[in-house]
């Protein structure tokens, strides 16, 4: 019998899943973007452009990334101004992922759009998304339909919620632009800062925009996500990932070490570890070879033939653990580091909702729900940001000017996703060497050469779904949407 | 609700010279969504601009309507149980195929059994969206492209391309309003709508006044013109200048970012320079400012426009401005 495959549907790139002959499901992963590659010869200014294309979503995290290597690399500082400018587009971009990821990526796995259709009630915007169902009947995305636990009421709720979120996204997309000249593929960072203008005009302008933000999501995500736990108790244990997990920090740097407001770490079980970047690649199962030996520093090379292998996704490792990264990792190891106390609602909040411990909540339910917990911390690190700019100081630090031309760099930070690592060495001023390990990669790898698969391949075999069927399909669905997974993140 | 061909005009005149962006743009949808029997939209959806469709959904939410079918190119593998049948394309209404992805050129030798090849060939038009789809990238292979290509021509399915990092949603909107109200629109030579490519970044810049009086920015951040930053305004067709993004918010030079020329064909290499390389301007200097040149370039291309619906439009931009000259005979060869 030939083995069933699913191609996944509402997420970045394409990617299927299939049973291997021994049971287990498994992603077959992506394709190859060709962008380190790509990169190679370039300046490392059209890196931090180019990388932004492999994904809309942690695209402003992948330029961070990469223009943080490149000062890294040349031991550049940043401008008060221009680190506040930072924080602001990266806590944007994530509130803005987040959201996105739920309503549009997420939900739809829970509730039908075909649950709206025939819409009587009272709320005119309703009506008219209903009455666009039954205009074209044909079309496929209103169509489908399955059964589903919300009562009307809850359907009205989610969807006047959805259709609410959506304006919250323009204008966070707005507040981008103002920043970064547009949204997606920001246009503005350069080593020592970020170089759009910001005069007291602009600040007043992001506030404005801002509260308008918090007005209009006030605590609706969170409850939203509560709702469809509590209508789906099967996601509380479903889709466990592995013990490890990993966060790279990111956010509120600029105040010094230890002020971040996601702390960096490692926990592999057992206790906290600093984050000490001992990452491995393993391309085991992955269509690369190692480079050849001339090449010190060579990339992976393609090679689609392999035997053995099924993904363009290569394995990394974290002193050879399988790990997991994304948002239930981020709050646990904040938790666990017992540095900030602003999260400690938030985590209460989770831990109340799922009635277990935030370092054991990376499930299905956990993760979703971490997520949306994170997004009114972000608005208030943006509303901090902001307050603290000093309008009209330039934002673009002075020895920016003065990079080195040989070199290498490394960046660690965390994207709305998860872990995020940039490596770059460059000589003669342009890029030599470029390595990136983003969040989809540690998430969506195969197994490495000890057998061990990634956190999504975990996830999926605790109890595997029955590709065969439509609810096995839905199942298996949640659980790679609850990762937040890019396929065209995943392999670059 | 009756929409007149005189309001879309209007309509399509503020998504491509700017203003009330937002709803312009979403009374095209409305007006496209509302016809009697609007061409079926096939839509392959693409990887890392699938965000543009999303915000469609939010700007024009009508515009789902339209939609008939769209997949991932992973649906293409074949007998998948995806749960969906096949589109049964209505031989009277010739669809209109939107490829954010190409389909692999290996494809195109047997198009009989390939779906988007077999829409490809009855429809009324393709729209390659993205300047991955439209001239190849990390996105979509060259290969693919030229294949796509050298089969519309050999099937003469009109071939619209509509380049960017991202494709501004209005963009193809406006040029999905053009194809139902007005026809085919005219094309540049490298088949972009005239109407939204037809004129050079640097023509509408709010720099511009700086490149004129000589005064460029030596350093990421400074005021002045980007030009020596590496600025490939004078090079780029596109219209961010006069529409901006993100419902007219800001643009890329607004924000201090100089322009890469992502809807060029030549990006990201621009014959050597890079993305931030600077571009020739013919000995211009900051001493003799470019202005002679780069005029040359925006009247070059400006002729361009005076065929079918660009004329009314561009007397409306022009205001005050010379006459273009008679077009040299390039429009589409369909």
């Amino acid at each position: 019998m030939a083995a069933v495959r699913f191609p996944l549907y509402r997420l970045e790139g394409r990617v299927t899943l299939y049973q291997a002959d021994d049971g287990a499901l498994r992603l077959e992963g992506a394709r190859l973007r060709g962008l380190e590659a790509l990169l190679l010869g370039r300046s490392p200014q059209d890196a931090v452009f180019l990388v932004q294309r492999l994904s809309a979503d942690t695209g402003v995290s992948h330029a961070l990334a990469s223009v943080m290597a490149w000062e890294n690399a040349g031991g550049t500082g940043v401008s008060h101004n221009g680190a506040l400018l930072r924080d602001l587009l990266h806590a944007l971009s994530w509130a803005h992922a987040h959201l996105r990821q739920f309503y549009q990526q997420a939900l739809p796995d829970y509730i039908p759009p075909a649950a709206l259709s025939g819409y009587r009630g009272a709320q005119e915007a309703l009506r008219r998304v209903a009455a666009g169902f039954g205009q074209r009947p044909e079309a496929r995305w209103a169509a489908v339909g399955f059964p589903h636990p919300f009562s009307a009421a809850e359907v009205e709720r989610l969807w006047a919620n959805a259709l609410r979120v959506q304006r919250a996204l323009g204008l966070l997309q707005r507040m981008m632009a103002v920043v970064g000249g547009k949204y997606p593929v920001v246009m503005s960072l350069v080593p020592g800062g970020v170089t759009a203008a910001i005069s007291r005009e602009t600040v007043f302008r992001l506030q404005t925009h801002l509260r308008e933000v918090r007005a209009l999501l006030g605590d609706a995500p969170f409850e939203d996500g509560r709702l469809v736990v509590r209508r789906h108790q099967e996601l509380l244990e479903g889709g466990r990932g592995p013990r490890g997990l990993i966060s790279a920090g990111t956010l509120g740097d600029e105040a010094g070490p230890g002020a971040s407001l996601f702390p960096s770490g490692v926990f592999l079980g057992e206790k906290l570890e600093p984050f000490r970047g001992a990452i491995t690649e393993s391309v085991h199962a992955a269509y690369y070879d190692l480079p050849s030996r001339e090449t010190a520093r060579g990339l992976l090379q393609p090679a689609p033939d392999k035997p053995g292998a099924h993904s363009w996704i290569k394995a990394p490792r974290y002193q050879e653990q399988v790990v997991e990264t994304g948002a239930v990792a981020r709050l646990a190891i904040t938790h666990l580091s017992g540095a900030r106390s602003e999260w400690a609602q938030e985590v209460a909040a989770v831990e109340n909702a799922l009635g277990m411990r935030i370092r054991q909540a990376n499930t299905t339910a956990g993760r979703l729900l971490a997520r949306l917990a994170e997004v009114p911390l972000l608005l208030q690190r943006c509303e901090q940001a902001l307050h603290q700019l000093a309008p009209g100081n330039p934002a673009v630090a002075e020895n920016a000017r003065d990079l080195p031309a040989e070199g290498e760099g490394r960046a660690a930070l965390e994207s709305p996703a998860g872990t995020l690592v940039h490596r770059l060495a460059l000589e003669r001023g342009r890029i030599a060497y470029y390595d990136i390990v983003s969040a989809s990669t540690w998430n969506g790898s195969p197994a490495d050469a000890r057998g061990a698969a990634g956190a999504i391949e975990v996830a999926l075999n605790r109890a595997p779904p029955d590709l065969a069927t439509a609810e096995g399909r839905r199942a298996a669905s949640r659980i790679v949407h609850s990762f937040f997974f890019s396929a065209a993140d995943a392999a670059q | 609700m009756k929409v007149s061909r005189r309001d879309v005009m209007c309509w399509l005149g503020v998504t491509a010279a700017g203003g009330a962006l937002l709803p312009a743009t979403r009374a095209l949808g409305q007006a496209l969504a509302g016809q009697e029997s609007p061409s079926p939209l096939f839509w392959l959806k693409g990887a890392e601009d699938s965000n543009l469709l999303a915000q469609l959904g939010r700007e024009v939410p009508e515009f789902w309507n339209l939609v008939a079918e769209d997949w991932d190119l992973a649906d293409y593998e074949p007998l998948l149980p995806t749960g969906y049948p096949p589109p049964a394309a209505d031989p009277a209404q010739a669809p209109i195929v939107v490829l954010e992805a190409l389909p692999p050129a290996a494809e195109a030798g047997a198009p009989e059994k390939s779906r988007a090849y077999g829409l490809l060939r009855p429809a009324k038009a393709a729209i390659l969206l993205g300047s991955d789809a439209c001239y190849g990238g990390p996105g979509a292979g060259a290969d693919d492209v030229a294949a796509v290509e050298a089969f519309c021509k050999r099937e003469k399915t009109p071939l619209i391309k509509l380049p960017g990092i991202p494709v501004p949603p209005q963009h193809l909107v406006g040029t999905l309003a053009q194809l139902e109200f007005f026809g085919f629109p005219p094309l540049d030579r490298f088949r972009r709508p005239v109407l939204y490519y037809g004129e050079t970044v640097c023509r509408d810049c709010e720099r511009r006044g700086d490149l004129e009086t000589g005064r460029f920015a030596d350093r990421p951040g400074a005021a002045g013109c980007l030009w020596q930053l590496g600025c490939k305004g004078p090079v780029t067709h596109n219209s961010c200048a006069r529409t901006r993004w993100n419902g007219g918010e800001n643009w890329c030079v607004g924000a201090g970012g100089p322009c890469v020329g992502c809807s060029e064909p030549g990006y990201p290499d621009h014959a050597g320079l890079g993305l931030y390389g600077r571009v020739d301007l013919g000995g211009a200097t900051e001493a003799s400012p470019a202005l002679r040149h780069i005029d040359q370039v925006g009247l070059g291309l400006l002729a361009l426009v005076a065929a079918g619906l660009g004329v009314r439009l561009t007397r409306r931009l022009l205001a005050g401005r010379s006459e273009p000259e008679p077009p040299p005979a390039s429009p589409p060869d369909v």
